[in-house]
C-alpha cells in the first residue's frame, strides 16, 4: 500500500523524497482521521466538517509541495505555472472554507480541526526523523 | 521603551474598541464586525505575505550559495510554508465567521 502510494506520487510529479514522504503521511492521516472522527461522532455534521477540513488542508499541503519543489528545482519555464496554481489554491481553499463554513453550516471547531491534520503529520514526521537519526546514531 | 508604550497604547485602544462594539446596537456592532474581518484578513495577509517571503527568499539565497543543498531546503521551505499558511487559513475561518455567522450578531 505504502510502496503503491509512493509510486502514485512519484508519478503525479513528487520527485522530492521527504516531499513525497510528508504528503503520503498528510493523505494517511487525514483518511484515517476523518473516517475515526466519523465513525465515532455517528454520521453527525461533526464528522463530516472533519473530514472535509482535513480533505481541504491535505489538497492544499499537496499544492503547497509541489509549488516548494518547483522553487527550490530551478526548472526552466515553471514559474508561471507555479504562480498560477499558488493563487487558484489560495482560491480554492478560501472558497472550500466559505462553503463549509457559511453554506453548510458545518461546526467550525470541526473543521479547523480537521486542518489540523497537517500540523499533526508535520510533528509525527518530525518525531520519526528525529527517532531515525538517534537508533543511526546509537548503532 | 518606545515598544513597551506602544503595546499598551494599542492595547487601550484596542480595548476601548471592544467596549464601543459591545455597547453598539445591532447594525453597529455588523459594521464592527464587517471591520474586524477586513483588518484582521487584512493584517494576516500582510503577516504571511512577510513570512512566506522571508522564507523564500532565504531559501533563494541558500540555493545561490550553495545549489547542492537544495534538496535539503526544501524540507525545511515546505514546513515553514505550511506552518506560516496555516495561520493565515485561521484567520480566514474567524473573518468568515465575522462576516457571514455573525456570532456577535448582525
Amino acid at each position: 500500500m505504502r510502496e503503491r502510494l509512493d509510486s502514485l506520487l512519484e508519478r503525479a510529479g513528487f520527485h522530492h523524497a521527504e516531499g513525497r514522504e510528508l504528503v503520503r503521511m498528510q493523505i494517511a492521516m487525514a483518511t484515517g482521521l476523518s473516517l475515526a472522527a466519523v465513525s465515532i461522532s455517528e454520521l453527525s455534521d461533526w464528522g463530516w466538517a472533519f473530514m472535509g477540513g482535513a480533505a481541504l488542508i491535505t489538497v492544499n499541503f499537496w499544492w503547497l509541495v509541489k509549488y516548494a519543489q518547483n522553487v527550490t528545482s530551478n526548472a526552466a519555464g515553471a514559474a508561471g505555472g507555479a504562480f498560477f496554481r499558488f493563487f487558484v489554491r489560495f482560491g480554492i481553499t478560501g472558497a472550500g472554507l466559505y462553503a463549509m463554513i457559511v453554506e453548510a453550516g458545518w461546526p467550525v471547531w470541526a473543521i479547523v480541526a480537521g486542518t489540523i491534520t497537517v500540523m499533526v503529520t508535520i510533528l509525527v514526521w518530525g518525531a520519526r526523523k528525529r527517532a531515525r537519526s538517534n537508533s543511526a546514531k546509537e548503532a | 521603551m518606545r515598544k513597551v508604550l506602544f503595546t499598551a497604547l494599542n492595547t487601550v485602544a484596542l480595548l476601548g474598541l471592544a467596549s464601543l462594539s459591545f455597547a453598539a446596537d445591532g447594525s453597529a456592532v455588523g459594521a464592527m464586525s464587517a471591520w474586524g474581518a477586513a483588518v484582521g484578513m487584512g493584517l494576516a495577509a500582510l503577516g504571511c505575505g512577510i513570512g512566506q517571503g522571508i522564507g523564500v527568499k532565504g531559501a533563494c539565497e541558500g540555493m545561490a550559495r550553495n545549489p547542492e543543498i537544495g534538496g535539503k531546503l526544501t524540507t525545511t521551505l515546505i514546513l515553514g510554508l505550511a506552518f506560516i499558511e496555516s495561520l493565515a487559513i485561521y484567520a480566514l475561518v474567524v473573518c468568515l465567521l465575522l462576516m457571514f455567522v455573525k456570532p456577535f450578531g448582525a
